[in-house]
């Protein structure tokens, strides 16, 4: 399928012009999709690494200890 | 924490749970390990780059330790072993803790782990013995590469179901990028290692010339991307917030590095082929995509830099901050110079120079070196319960690694000038100024003697790091688990169809992720394999005879490409030096492609019959008696080695598989040729004075320097007998 395909593309050397414009347009979207998300949201994602080990927690022997 | 994320829940509805340490540990111990070995290869190859010069007894000329068969194991632990493990330290540490989930199932962790040590150690025998696939940093053979795709299936099904189990709703940012590595790591290993065993630990690629250049640069570029690069934005993005205990700068900011760089790092690959035989079109587009590589490569790098604003008093007195601090700054200079280095006129000098070695290395030591070491430094007294046994051992590594890598790196940029410039050189009368390429050569030894000095401090860092690491464990008490408590993860029904809805998606994110890298994927190597009029044929150029095909798979087994380029750029002074520049279509039956990175010595394409044999036995005998001053090794047992014939028809017939225009039922006959043609050079060397018998290695290896681009001279005129 792809041989048709691209055997019949005229002017394959277009193809990095393309793909750029391709790119650019992809580049656009997340841009605007990571522009639009909510603050609250963002803030608790960037703090996820911060909070993964907040909770209480105990090793095997079972002496509680806190970390970070 | 207050958000809308965030349920409220009852303490009686948490669910216990434990993390296992035991994995992160064993994979902390490999990486050290690993690393020290892979820097002491390092080294001892290094060192062989001057030896000849200054301390010729060195070089012993023993096969298993010569400079081609040492060279792959080097590049291979430090990226595989080393880096591959550190990924595997830190996926394994971050990955339950952000899912808040233990690992799937601890008998696979176990399997991954000891598959993976299993492979290292395999590719630890079998590269010295000269088994490769001749492929840079795809060396292994078809069984082991076998086992890394069963290995890294593995990988995946543990890391995507703990996922699926978490009880965290959203995946933060370095999950997608261990996601997203994984899932390209495995195409780039399955396309590039497609080939056609001839017997059990030998194998033939399934592309030729051109088409093996491209999927092999596709390959050895996202290697770069995806295995030292996205993984490391991954632990990045997870252990400079809890090292900086800060969150990161701007979430939104990792958002947008994060669709960008894997949407474009996987079109880049052709940077690596510029001025070489490959369609304009391809060069071009690895250009225009490398250069746009700076933007979302700077923006993770600024977010990094800005996690730390604020706490930079901190840096000043954290060795671990310190060691992140120059792991991203090296990150960030070798991302800048990596697109410099793909437009086409700086490439045009840096290519196959020193350069590039200093370039990568300057990725390697500063960005995954230190970042490793940065993590170890963090992770081992965390598990261990205690603190770091000593600052200042830790400080003492910082310096000397920093320093080594600049010691290391700043000598080899001069090199890489320099060499490039005298290459170019031309006297006012028009001729080369330096036509001997040996002379740009010796100009360079004193470099390599001061770059293994900064290889041996950075060595010895890593010796420190790992003395003061045992004290920290030998003071505290290793947790085996670590017991946790979480909410069971709950669903919103609020949630909109949008990125919020992706990233809480383990699987349509991998999908995805699959579908940006295979779009670049898709257009470059795809119509490379199926359009014709990107490789002209040329009809004078024949398959090679049996023996030079034995002496290729010599050459390939030796390492030549690893010193010695195929590709005659169309620049004058390689025309004046080299002769006719080289074409796609003279590689069509060159399987795998030797075009080779690095000129340490001279361009091989048309060094067919240039010299007599008996110049190539007594060269590979003792290149300094042919060339006063070269830093060849030499290949003694060449001349002792028997030919090994027993494959010859198997060879034979995997080439016939991809369509090479030998007779119908060659295979069966082949063997005749290979004593045919191998009697002619005994004869000539016997001329020349020289007794040897016709079952030697040397004569094969002769027998395919002799047909190096004569093909479209006219000049070989192969002999197939008939069947």
């Amino acid at each position: 399928m792809f041989r048709q395909i691209f055997q019949n593309i005229q002017g394959i050397e277009l193809l990095p012009t393309f793909t750029l414009l391709f790119f650019f347009t992809f580049f656009v979207a997340v841009f605007i999709m990571a522009y639009r998300l909510d603050k609250k949201f963002i803030n608790y994602m960037g703090l996820l690494p911060l909070d993964s080990d907040d909770t209480l927690n105990e090793n095997k022997s079972g002496d509680e200890n806190v970390t970070n | 924490m207050s958000n809308d994320s965030t349920v409220s829940v009852n303490p009686k509805d948490l669910e216990t749970f434990s993390y296992d340490n035991v994995i992160v540990r064993n994979f902390a111990w490999a990486t050290i390990i690993w690393g020290i070995v892979g820097f002491l290869v390092g080294l001892i190859i290094a060192i062989q780059m001057f030896a000849p010069a200054y301390f010729p007894f060195l070089d012993v000329g023993i096969s298993y330790l010569s400079f081609g068969r040492l060279r792959p194991l080097h590049t291979n632990a430090v990226i595989f072993a080393f880096v591959g493990n550190a990924i595997f330290m830190g996926v394994y540490y971050s990955l339950p803790r952000l899912a808040k989930a233990p690992m799937w199932s601890i008998l696979l962790s176990k399997l991954h782990f000891w598959g993976w040590q299993l492979i290292i150690v395999s590719a630890a025998v079998t590269f010295p013995l000269g088994l490769t696939q001749g492929k840079e940093y795809a060396e292994l053979i078809w069984p082991i590469d076998v086992a890394v795709a069963v290995v890294w299936v593995i990988f995946g099904i543990n890391m995507l179901m703990t996922l699926i189990k978490r009880r965290e709703r959203h995946m933060y940012v370095a999950i997608w990028f261990y996601i997203a590595s994984w899932v390209t790591v495995a195409v780039l290993h399955i396309v590039n290692s497609l080939v056609i065993p001839y017997s059990l630990l030998s194998s033939y690629p399934i592309y030729t010339g051109v088409q093996d250049a491209l999927v092999q640069w596709w390959y050895g570029h996202n290697a770069v991307a995806f295995f030292l690069t996205t993984p490391f934005l991954g632990l990045m993005y997870y252990f400079l917030p809890k090292a900086a205990n800060r969150p990161v700068y701007s979430y939104r900011l990792s958002i947008i590095h994060f669709w960008s760089l894997i949407f474009l790092y996987i079109w880049a690959g052709p940077h690596h082929l510029l001025y070489s035989s490959t369609p304009d079109w391809v060069q071009s587009l690895g250009t225009v995509f490398s250069i746009m590589l700076i933007a979302p490569s700077w923006g993770g790098m600024i977010n990094g830099l800005l996690t730390l604003r604020g706490v930079w008093d901190k840096v000043r007195e954290d060795p671990i901050l310190k060691f992140m601090v120059v792991a991203i700054t090296a990150y960030g200079m070798a991302v800048f110079e990596g697109p410099m280095l793909s437009i086409k006129s700086f490439n045009a000098l840096s290519h196959f120079t020193d350069w590039t070695i200093a370039h990568v290395h300057v990725g390697a030591l500063g960005w995954n070196g230190m970042l490793t070491f940065a993590i170890l430094y963090w992770i081992i007294p965390k598990m261990w319960k205690t603190d770091l046994y000593s600052k200042k051992l830790a400080n003492l590594h910082f310096w000397i690694g920093f320093l080594g890598i600049l010691i290391y790196a700043a000598p080899l940029y001069w090199a890489g000038i320099t060499q490039g410039l005298m290459w170019k050189q031309f006297s006012p009368d028009g001729f080369l100024m330096y036509r001997n390429f040996l002379e740009t050569v010796t100009h360079l030894v004193p470099m390599y003697a001061i770059r293994a000095l900064g290889g041996t401090l950075f060595l010895t860092g890593a010796i420190v790091m790992l003395y003061n690491l045992i004290m920290t464990m030998k003071r505290g008490t290793f947790m085996a688990e670590e017991t946790f408590k979480a909410p069971a993860m709950v669903s919103s029904h609020n949630e909109k169809v949008n990125h919020r809805w992706l990233e809480g998606k383990p699987m349509p994110f991998l999908i995805a992720s699959l579908i940006v890298i295979l779009v670049g994927g898709i257009f470059e190597i795809v119509p490379m394999q199926v359009i014709k009029s990107n490789v002209p044929t040329i009809t004078s150029v024949k398959p090679y005879t049996p023996l030079e095909l034995h002496g290729r798979d010599i050459y390939i087994r030796e390492g030549c490409y690893l010193c010695h380029s195929q590709m005659i750029r169309p620049f004058r002074n390689e025309t004046e030096r080299y002769g006719e520049y080289s074409k796609a279509g003279e590689f069509v039956y060159d399987t795998p492609f030797q075009w080779g990175s690095k000129r340490t010595g001279p361009d091989l394409h048309r060094i067919g019959g240039k010299y007599p044999h008996a110049w190539h036995y007594q060269h590979m005998y003792d290149p300094q008696s042919i060339a006063p001053g070269s830093i060849m090794p030499r290949y003694p047992w060449l001349l002792e080695n028997s030919l090994d014939t027993s494959h010859t028809s198997n060879k034979i017939r995997a080439l016939m598989t991809l369509n090479f225009p030998y007779p119908h039922g060659y295979d069966n006959v082949a063997y005749i040729d290979v004593q045919t043609q191998a009697m002619e050079i005994v004869e000539d060397l016997k001329i020349s004075g020289i007794e040897t018998t016709y079952d030697k290695e040397i004569i094969a290896l002769i027998a395919y320097l002799q047909r190096l681009g004569t093909d479209i001279k006219g000049e070989s005129k192969p002999i197939f007998s008939k069947p």
